[in-house]
């Protein structure tokens, strides 16, 4: 019974695919049409099936028993698809934002606001980098490979780069303005920052280098003493942490995959 | 009581240091960064347990093992994140280990598969044969779900994608129980994905992690209880892990800036909450 | 003059890099136009970026070569499927999208259970650690006892803090959470610690770059 839709779902020849492919487009604009058309009462039910149903492969995947000689149960060897399903649906998430950027920026432009050129610069930015890197990929001119790397290895990862490093100029403003030792807590943390500080530098390393490395007394080393705070008392107690996160995500993914969940975005009319 | 008058003098020093300018502050930092370039600060460095456990579960691997490094990190974490995928991937090709090199992060599958092209001509490493760059995978969960299970399934193409399934570097690997190691070079807790999905599956499975140092406390509980085998911990552990390789890179050439940069900061605390401590004394 | 345009000429990448940080670290001294052009322009990279990755690492293997190589047409389903995400731009059908989203949350949500599973259970396990410890001769171990006690406590203190479900009113349980607190601010500082060597070795990338890497000063 199930062999005619098995066959069906079967990879094609290449004289067929523009046929199924168009049908499956075409499948696919009906069934937007028809959400579309839906009663607003019916949407979040469908969301909840839907979510339900995706949770429900990997949770049954993993609590199903599985057959000792073959080390797997009914739903192992659809992994691999689900992992492609999710690759392709996950991936593309990556340009959503574009769209956002092209109208504010484009407005910017069209409206020659204050700063347009700015806006100019980063359309322009945006679509030499998607000509040159598409060159890159799939063309053979050398000039445009040349021409990427500039753009990806001598401006995007350098300027990455240089906003993340702009934070070591916040840290010591924070650290002289804002870091006060006001109570017992900021006691402690602060010279257990000091501690491992000290630890993780040769320079801070130095200055117990006198110490034997053997024996009780090479505990008073301070890179001992700082790996001493980070697997004794820090381990501990980032365990314990982790335990209630732990427990508090099991509890909020059960709450996504079963629709229980509540807040602005779950609760919002739809 | 009366209290003691001071003078206008040592009343402006203390309040003017809690006034000072923000850009001194980021001036004596850029000294600091820059002055041991031009003078090199050359102080001996003590390799932690972290480093050198992860050194040691990679020596422990047989010749022709075959290890996965994931290099989820872009360049916002150049600095300590390059560093560590550099000293891994030498000491892989040192010991003639097979490399799989993949990225969650899109820039990282750029810059991951540049540092293995270049080290792969220096330690003589032919692509296909010895190592191979599967991409860039979005999602991490499903990937790995699936990696466990089928890996030539999971990785049908390699980053040029050419068919992985009958590559030299890739015979004898079907699932997880025929790799020897794992390494995750990361700045973010994507070890969690590897230890609760992955790790649990393969009991002689080496997962070691290189993750950037304001992350490396957290990854601690993981390692005591043995599902993290090592840790390179940000440019300190690169730092080391160079020095255990036998190369210099930046990690090793950034050890004196980064401890001047500690210095200075320590300095700032102490003299910040000295300024605060005689102001507030002061006006009680 | 003329080496130095050659050079330019040798190496673009580097002097571009170098004037692109140069501006974005201008932002130090103050806001300007020029941080702010340069800002615009990363930011437009970084998006065009993302397009090339859709279209490269995503788009090509995942649907272009099994749909068009391997007749594998089913895939348009689930490309269609991740069309329904773009709708999130539009007011009216902005609920379409959700159906996407909800299934990528099912999806990570049916991983929890494995997840939770295979990483906090081995972490119980390795928290009851012995008390009495023996070296190999068979004397007590006293330093690792020590630890392991302190391990103990500090666990069981920094769990003793996260108790919100009852007022803490017993002393013996407002002193653990005490004890708790001031044990996790060890950790906070062990992280403060490492957070500050994190972001110097960001700033030192930097200027390596502009001093080694552009202007050749340093080896």
């Amino acid at each position: 019974m199930l062999e005619p839709l098995v066959r069906f779902f079967a990879p094609q020849p290449l004289r067929l695919l523009p046929y199924y492919v168009a049908g499956a487009v075409v499948f696919s604009i009906l069934v937007v049409f028809l959400l579309i058309n839906l009663p607003s009462r019916a949407r979040k039910p469908l969301i909840a099936i839907v979510t339900f149903l995706a949770g429900l492969f990997y949770a049954t995947e993993f609590f199903w028993p599985i057959d000792k000689a073959t080390n797997k149960n009914f739903l192992t060897d659809y992994l691999v698809s689900a992992s492609k399903l999710g690759s392709l649906l996950g991936g593309m998430t990556l340009t959503l934002g574009i769209l956002s950027l092209l109208r504010v920026h484009g407005r910017n432009i069209a409206r020659l606001r204050a700063g347009w050129y700015n806006s100019l610069a980063l359309l322009t930015a945006m679509v030499a980098m998607v000509i040159f890197g598409l060159m890159d990929k799939y063309g053979t001119n050398a000039g445009a490979k040349k021409v990427f790397n500039v753009l990806f290895e001598g401006m995007l990862i350098n300027m990455d780069a240089t906003m993340f490093s702009l934070i070591a100029f916040y840290i010591v403003s924070a650290s002289y303005r804002a870091f006060r030792i006001r109570s017992v807590e900021a006691t402690i943390l602060m010279v257990t920052a000091f501690l491992v500080m000290l630890g993780q530098v040769p320079i801070g390393n130095a200055l117990t280098d006198w110490l034997p490395r053997e024996g009780w007394i090479a505990s008073l080393r301070v890179e001992n003493v700082k790996q001493w705070i980070l697997s004794q008392v820090n381990a501990a107690a980032l365990r314990a942490i982790a335990f209630g996160l732990g427990v508090g995500g099991l509890a909020i993914s059960l709450r996504i995959w079963l629709s229980l969940e509540r807040g602005a975005y779950f609760e919002k009319e739809i | 009581m009366a209290m003691t008058p001071e003078t206008p003098a040592q009343r402006d020093i203390w309040d003017r240091l809690q006034a000072i300018d923000r850009r001194v502050l980021y001036l004596l930092l850029l000294v600091v960064i820059i002055l041991p370039l031009f003078v090199p600060i050359r102080l001996p460095m003590v390799t932690m347990p972290s480093t050198m456990k992860l050194y040691q579960a990679i020596e422990s691997i047989p010749q022709g093992g075959f290890v996965i490094v994931s290099a989820t990190w872009s360049g916002g974490t150049r600095a300590e994140n390059m560093p560590q995928t550099e000293a891994i991937l030498r000491h892989l090709m040192k010991r003639r280990l097979r490399v799989a090199v993949f990225s969650f992060d899109q820039q990282g599958s750029q810059f991951s598969y540049n540092i293995a092209a270049r080290l792969a001509k220096e330690y003589g490493y032919e692509y296909g044969r010895d190592w191979v760059h599967w991409g860039y995978r979005p999602v991490v969960g499903v990937v790995l779900k699936s990696l466990v299970r089928d890996i030539p399934g999971t990785f049908t193409t390699d980053r040029n994608g050419q068919p992985t399934k009958d590559m030299p570097v890739m015979q004898g690997i079907k699932d997880i129980k025929n790799v020897d190691a794992i390494v995750e070079i990361a700045a973010s807790g994507i070890y969690m994905d590897w230890i609760g999905l992955v790790v649990g599956a393969n009991p002689n499975l080496k997962f070691g992690f290189c993750p950037t140092a304001v992350m490396a406390p957290e990854t601690y509980p993981y390692m005591d209880s043995g599902q993290i085998v090592g840790i390179m911990e940000g440019m300190r552990g690169a730092a080391e892990y160079e020095k255990l390789v036998n190369t210099t890179g930046l990690a090793t050439k950034g050890m004196g800036s980064i401890s001047l940069a500690h210095v200075l900061i320590m300095l700032l605390i102490i003299i910040g909450n000295l300024a605060y401590l005689v102001t507030r004394t002061r006006r009680s | 003059m003329d080496a130095l345009w050659q050079d330019i000429a040798a190496r673009p990448g580097i002097y571009i890099g170098a004037i692109c940080t140069i501006a974005l670290m201008t932002l130090i001294y103050r806001e300007n136009a020029f941080y702010r052009f340069f800002e615009h322009v990363f930011i437009g990279l970084a998006a065009g970026f993302s397009i090339v990755v859709l279209i490269k690492e995503i788009l090509d293997p995942f649907l272009y070569q099994p749909v068009f190589q391997k007749g594998e047409w089913y895939w348009t389903f689930v490309f269609m499927f991740g069309l329904l995400f773009y709708f999130i731009h539009s007011r009216k059908y902005n609920w379409l999208s959700r159906l996407p989203i909800g299934f990528l949350m099912g999806f990570s949500a049916g991983q929890a259970f494995q997840g939770f599973a295979n990483t906090y259970l081995p972490q119980l396990a390795k928290s009851f650690r012995p008390l009495y410890v023996t070296t190999p001769d068979g004397s007590l171990d006293v330093p690792q006892a020590v630890n392991n006690l302190i391990f103990m406590v500090v666990l069981v203190t920094v769990m003793s803090y996260f108790f919100f479900s009852f007022e803490q009113k017993n002393r013996v349980i407002r002193n653990s959470a005490q004890f708790g607190r001031w044990v996790m601010m060890v950790a906070f500082g062990a992280i403060f610690g490492t957070t500050i060597m994190a972001r110097m070795a960001l700033l030192f990338d930097r200027m390596y770059y502009i001093f080694s890497d552009w202007l050749r000063l340093v080896q």
